[in-house]
């Protein structure tokens, strides 16, 4: 039995057994035997070709349970089987669509909303993803979204994006509104600002807004 | 026809609900349509006042509900203006007095004998708006161009949306043409892009306003007052005609065309 160990773009480190003489015990005194450099990291176990019974998956649970140096991050596996075992027990499996998702800040299970109407006062419309809205966003409505939010129309209200978030955007094609929040950031805008194909960008700590000119001509 | 129960409301208070009512429903009766007005505002009575009325009401709405009188019984009958009956509110009682399952059944007993029933819904968006509401096949939704009117109207119309109301239909009321040219009051074209209704009619400021008030004489009887006009041209466009937008002059420009081509007036 070989193993090999890689970095991987989740900033974690990948061990890949093989399939022959697949050793739980071996897995164990590998990587006792590399503790001082695995300390500390995201660890992800790969395997490949081999079926898990239960025994072997208890035992290494039990393992990195007994050794909290290590973050243990779950398994990847191309088998069936071994995901629902994974599942069973708890543990997160299949790395590449599942415990990916999680570190990455935007998952695929936010949910996107699409609303067909203009939103009126005291309306409030909240997603955990992004939102569009094919309609006006009128003054005294709020919108809220973990990602971004897009308005096919005039934005008159208050909206909240990317919220808990580090990158969101926020578009409209006719802005006129109080104030703006994206990512906890906020802008503030006086009562005759008005601007035209409006977009609102944070990055990090970099913000920045963009628009053509405001539709009577004036602040452009 | 168009839509026989038409609700009249607002959101805020102020703005000209009670006195469009009662112009419009007495330029509908004065074109000898059998027009009632309701007067849904209970505690807060008002629409007596401004049809004329008050001291011809005996029964109100609540006596009815109560039961004791019939509907017929409690309805004021204008002797100027033929065809035009006034249901008033109580005074005495709160929006509590009235439920809105009993307006529906007022309006149903009167909804055959009558060509047109306006309901002058109370400010505000609580149970008495709901009560005011409930029955309405149309509702016309009156606002100021200012944002906080404009803001409350938005809500109105979001409200009536949610009670399963066709959208309501515009009146912006006390337009300024004047303060308009100076940019102090927003224009009736942006009034109409915030809230995105179909604009029934523009009615000027008008001075005189307040006095036709006093004396308990509807606007729309006056063939000098402006304002009068333009709700004249409201009511024939609830019946359905096509009215050109009145011509809102602030020395000497023209300042509607837009709004004109915007829905098709020539």
């Amino acid at each position: 039995m070989e193993f090999k160990l890689r970095g991987t773009n989740v900033i974690a480190i990948e061990l890949i057994t093989d399939n022959t003489n697949f050793s739980v015990e071996k897995i164990k005194q590998f990587i006792s035997e590399k503790k001082q450099i695995l300390k500390g990291t995201r660890f992800i176990i790969s395997v490949e070709n081999y079926t898990l019974n239960e025994t072997e998956l208890d035992s290494l649970i039990d393992f990195f349970r007994k050794t909290p140096e290590i973050f243990f991050c779950g398994f990847k596996t191309n088998l069936k089987e071994n995901r629902e075992l994974c599942i069973k027990k708890g543990i997160p499996c299949d790395i590449s669509s599942m415990e990916l998702e999680k570190i990455e800040e935007r998952s695929a299970a936010e949910e996107i909303k699409f609303i067909r109407k203009t939103l009126r006062s005291g309306d409030k419309i909240s997603s955990s993803g992004d939102i569009i809205i094919m309609g006006n966003v009128n003054p005294g409505a709020e919108v809220e979204a973990g990602g971004n939010v897009y308005i096919m129309g005039d934005l008159r209200g208050i909206v909240k994006a990317g919220i808990g978030k580090t990158e969101g955007e926020v578009r409209a094609l006719f802005f006129q509104a109080p104030r703006l929040e994206i990512c906890g950031k906020e802008f503030t805008f006086n009562r005759k600002e008005k601007y035209l194909n409006f977009k609102a960008k944070v990055k990090g700590i970099h913000q920045t807004i963009e628009y053509y000119k405001d539709r009577k001509g004036k602040n452009g | 026809m168009a839509d026989k129960v038409i609700c009249v409301t607002s959101g805020k208070g102020g703005v000209g609900k009670s006195t469009v009512t009662g112009n419009l429903a007495t330029a509908l009766a004065a074109k000898g349509y059998k027009v009632v007005a309701i007067d849904a505002d209970i505690g807060l009575r008002n629409l007596d006042l401004i049809l004329g009325l008050e001291n011809r009401i005996v029964y109100d709405i609540v006596h009815v509900i109560e039961g004791v009188c019939p509907v017929e019984k409690a309805l004021v009958k204008d002797k100027r203006t033929k065809n035009l009956y006034l249901l008033p509110a109580a005074q005495t009682k709160d929006k509590s007095a009235v439920k809105p399952e009993d307006l529906v059944a007022i309006v149903e007993s009167l909804r055959n004998n009558f060509d047109f029933i306006f309901i002058d819904s109370p400010a505000g968006i609580e149970e008495g708006f709901k009560t005011a509401v409930t029955p309405a096949d149309t509702v016309i939704v009156i606002a100021n161009p200012e944002m906080a009117s404009i803001r409350d109207a938005d809500r109105v119309t979001g409200l009536c949306s949610a009670m399963g109301k066709p959208e309501p239909k515009l009146i912006v009321n006390r337009l300024d043409p004047k303060k308009v040219e100076k940019g102090d009051m927003l224009d009736a074209e942006d009034v109409v892009q915030i809230l995105g209704l179909e604009l029934l009619g523009i009615v000027p400021e008008d001075k005189e306003m307040v006095s036709y008030i006093n004396r308990g004489e509807p606007a729309v009887l006056s063939e000098t007052s402006i304002a009068g006009k333009a709700l004249r041209n409201i009511a024939e466009r609830l019946l359905g005609k096509e009215v050109p937008f009145l011509e809102l002059k602030a020395e000497g420009e023209g300042i509607l065309n837009k709004i004109k081509k915007l829905f098709g007036g020539t």
